[in-house]
């Protein structure tokens, strides 16, 4: 039986024929078949039904009413409501970050990576003085300086006065067992919060190539600089459910963002060749009290960038008391007249063009040459009369490059000065790289024909002529500065790896192997006889600059260098040294300053890289046919 | 016997409910640990790589052979020149 399905008696009898009667009898037409008294027949489950469907009209009811006042605050009363309780649930919500590491840079060892560069978190203590009364703040001091290694009353004292302050640092930099002494203590008051630190485990070494980073993370130059997009961070987050005391219950997980962690830089540099490059420069520069110097050593087949430096240097890890002069990568910043070793590369290209051959014979004058619109040029003290090109070069006439310019021409000069890298930047991933300086070729005249061919009035930089020589080591390509070798995800997957790229062939393979010839001879009988190596056959060249002042040179102030390689036969490595103002009392040469410096990294660096030595009693001749 | 029926079934689901939400709650608890602890690890870690590359640093592989007395020796390659040497790590012997 239904529940609405009602039924009810009539009174009134089928006799009833009044007019009246006739409703009544349409009633009758509808009567159910049983005649029963007039009451509802309501069975148990239809009150629990009625009551469940009330119950569930009402909530529903109640529900649409919340909804509605949460959507349209009829009153500034239930405004508040609504705002009190978003207040409440946000405050029963915390979100915490989850830290996320700066990547790392790596620098070559013999068998491995060192790390030069890394990131890593120290806890410091915090405290809230404001929530303790002063015995409190007296036992808490005590308790904590004698876990923290701090004078008590000091202590107190500093507290006391920032009593006012809620937030005041007690020690930073504390251990991680000094961090969980004082979470024992269970003190509310106290904290601990971590921050970043940036290390630099070698300190000084190859510090103006891997830069710095600042106490806020951002980076201060250097790769850190170069690389600060693969190297940043991005730290996660998550919300988490809170007690009243703001402890963390549990995780809102669906809220939660994952950190990710910065990319690590491995560089071409080896922590090896670059300590000992390092202090051999460190220690000329000493010993010759000069401004400042700096090397480079160097892969020429590949370009990798294995040791480069500038003395004096700084430890990133102080560079906040760290003169600006002393973070200044010079081997790339800094460009200089490169005098006696360009003489080489002008020598290399002129064969190469044709012009003439390492056998053409060039009158030197006797020492002295007054050149036509060109000035004096000299031999310092020296008197050579005819002269191979390939003496010039082992002599180091000034002479015989100033006529080689000559026959060559001042558009030929700059063209060879560019095509070799000069006047422009190496492209090195590193910032503050100088282009050097060549003036325009309109400005050229008589004096720039006879000089630049032994190196002056054209700036270099250290690395843009250890290229130039690593070309004429391998062959004769010219090939660009590698640093960075690779980059990896924070899982160690490589992301990205540079390959070695040639710019572009500069000389033919056997010009290249000439040339080298002749740089041996240097080291064997010319100039260059301080680099003359024990166990490998070497090659070099030395080179001795004025150093250009507001009025034309600087009176007693030159630039003393050597670059070189060993073995002759294939170069492992090219190294330059350059030591900038020596003391002219003390020696200033770069035979003097730079080739006896550049022969001990040589030597240690072929060593260091298993070379097989190649020298056999005596220097081998080189091949000089027609000489 | 339908109510008790009807009942029993409601307070199963109820009782369900609750286990569920409990469960959820411990499990988000047992998250948030672990998050903690994952960090906690994670900074642990970073510690000790830069505490190892301190220790491989060449200054500090140099300072602690001298202070150990180790007579470290580059591995030459065989010689072809007539002279030998061996190399002590930055000095000749």
């Amino acid at each position: 039986m239904s529940f609405w399905n009602f039924s009810f008696k009539s009174n009134k009898t089928p006799a009833d024929k009044s007019p009246a009667s006739s409703a009544a009898h349409k009633v009758e037409l509808i009567k159910p078949r049983k005649t029963r008294n007039w009451k509802p027949s309501i069975s148990r489950s239809d009150i629990v039904f009625f009551l469940l469907a009330a119950g569930l009209i009402w909530l529903g009811a109640e529900l649409g009413q919340s909804i509605y006042r949460h959507e349209n605050p009829v009153s500034k009363d239930q405004a508040d409501i609504v705002k009190n309780v978003e207040r409440a649930k946000q405050g029963a919500k915390i979100t915490l970050p989850i830290p996320a590491r700066p990547g790392n840079i790596y620098a070559r060892s013999r068998r491995s990576h060192v790390m030069v560069a890394g990131s890593r978190q120290v806890p410091s203590c915090f405290i809230d003085p404001k929530l303790l009364d002063n015995d409190q703040l007296a036992d808490v001091t005590k308790k904590v300086s004698k876990i923290l290694e701090l004078d008590p009353n000091e202590l107190l004292c500093w507290l006391n006065s920032k009593r006012s302050n809620r937030f005041v640092w007690v020690a930073r930099e504390i251990s991680p067992e000094q961090a969980q002494a004082v979470r024992d203590l269970k003190c509310r008051a106290l904290g601990i919060q971590y921050e970043w630190i940036r290390e630099y485990p070698n300190e000084k070494l190859a510090g103006t190539i891997i830069g710095f980073r600042q106490k806020d993370g951002q980076p201060g130059g250097g790769l850190e600089l170069t690389a600060a997009k693969i190297i940043s961070a991005n730290d996660g987050k998550r919300v988490v459910h809170a007690d009243a005391r703001r402890r963390a219950i549990w995780a809102d997980t669906e809220l939660t963002v994952p950190p990710t962690d910065g990319g690590n830089v491995y560089i071409s540099i080896d922590v090896n060749i670059q300590e000992t490059l390092q202090k051999e420069v460190a220690a000329a520069v000493a010993e010759f009290d000069a401004k400042w110097g700096v090397g480079v050593v160097m892969n020429p087949w590949t370009g990798d960038i294995l040791a480069m430096c500038s003395a004096p240097t700084y430890d990133p890890n102080q560079y906040n008391i760290t003169h600006p002069s002393e973070m200044v990568n010079r081997a790339i910043g800094s460009p200089y007249e490169p005098g006696s070793v360009f003489k080489p590369i002008m020598a290399a290209a002129a064969v190469e063009d044709g012009t003439v051959t390492y056998q053409t014979m060039i009158d030197c004058e006797g020492g002295v040459y007054n050149a036509v619109k060109g000035g004096r040029i000299s031999d310092h003290g020296n008197s050579y009369g005819p002269l191979s090109l390939w003496d010039v070069v082992v002599h180091s006439s000034n002479i015989g490059m100033a006529k080689l310019g000559e026959k060559m021409g001042n558009q030929r000069l700059w063209t060879i000065a560019h095509q070799w890298g000069f006047g422009q930047k190496t492209g090195v991933e590193l910032p503050g790289e100088t282009a050097g300086i060549i003036r325009k070729l309109e400005k050229w005249d008589g004096y720039s024909l006879r000089r630049i061919p032994f190196g002056q009035e054209i700036s270099t930089s250290a690395l843009q002529l250890t290229m130039a020589f690593s070309a004429i080591a391998n062959g004769g390509l010219l090939m660009k500065p590698r640093l960075i070798q690779s980059v990896t995800d924070s899982e160690g997957n490589v992301v990205w790896s540079s390959k070695p790229g040639a710019v572009r062939r500069v000389l033919s393979p056997s010009v290249a192997n000439q040339s080298l010839a002749v740089l041996q001879d240097v080291v064997q009988n010319g100039t260059g006889k301080n680099c003359k190596l024990e166990n490998w056959t070497s090659w070099g060249k030395t080179g001795t600059a004025q150093v250009p002042g507001p009025k034309g040179y600087t009176d007693g102030a030159y630039t003393g260098s050597f670059v070189g390689g060993a073995p002759v036969e294939k170069p492992a490595v090219v190294c330059l040294i350059s030591i900038y103002c020596p003391d002219r009392n003390i020696g200033y040469y770069g035979s003097t300053v730079a080739a006896p410096a550049v022969k001990r990294v040589l030597e240690k660096t072929l060593t260091y890289l298993n070379v097989t030595p190649d020298r056999v009693d005596e220097y081998p001749r080189p091949v000089a046919t027609g000489r | 016997m339908r109510i008790a029926f009807i009942i029993i079934g409601l307070t199963a689901i109820a009782v369900g409910l609750v286990h569920i939400r409990r469960q959820e709650v411990v499990l988000r608890h047992e998250i948030q640990r672990m998050q903690s602890e994952h960090t906690t690890l994670r900074r642990e870690l970073w510690d000790r790589q830069v505490r190892i590359g301190h220790l491989m640093a060449p200054r500090a592989v140099q300072q602690r052979s001298k202070t150990m007395a180790l007579d470290l020796t580059a591995n030459l390659p065989a010689q072809t020149g007539p002279k030998s040497r061996e190399w002590t790590f930055g000095r000749v012997n």
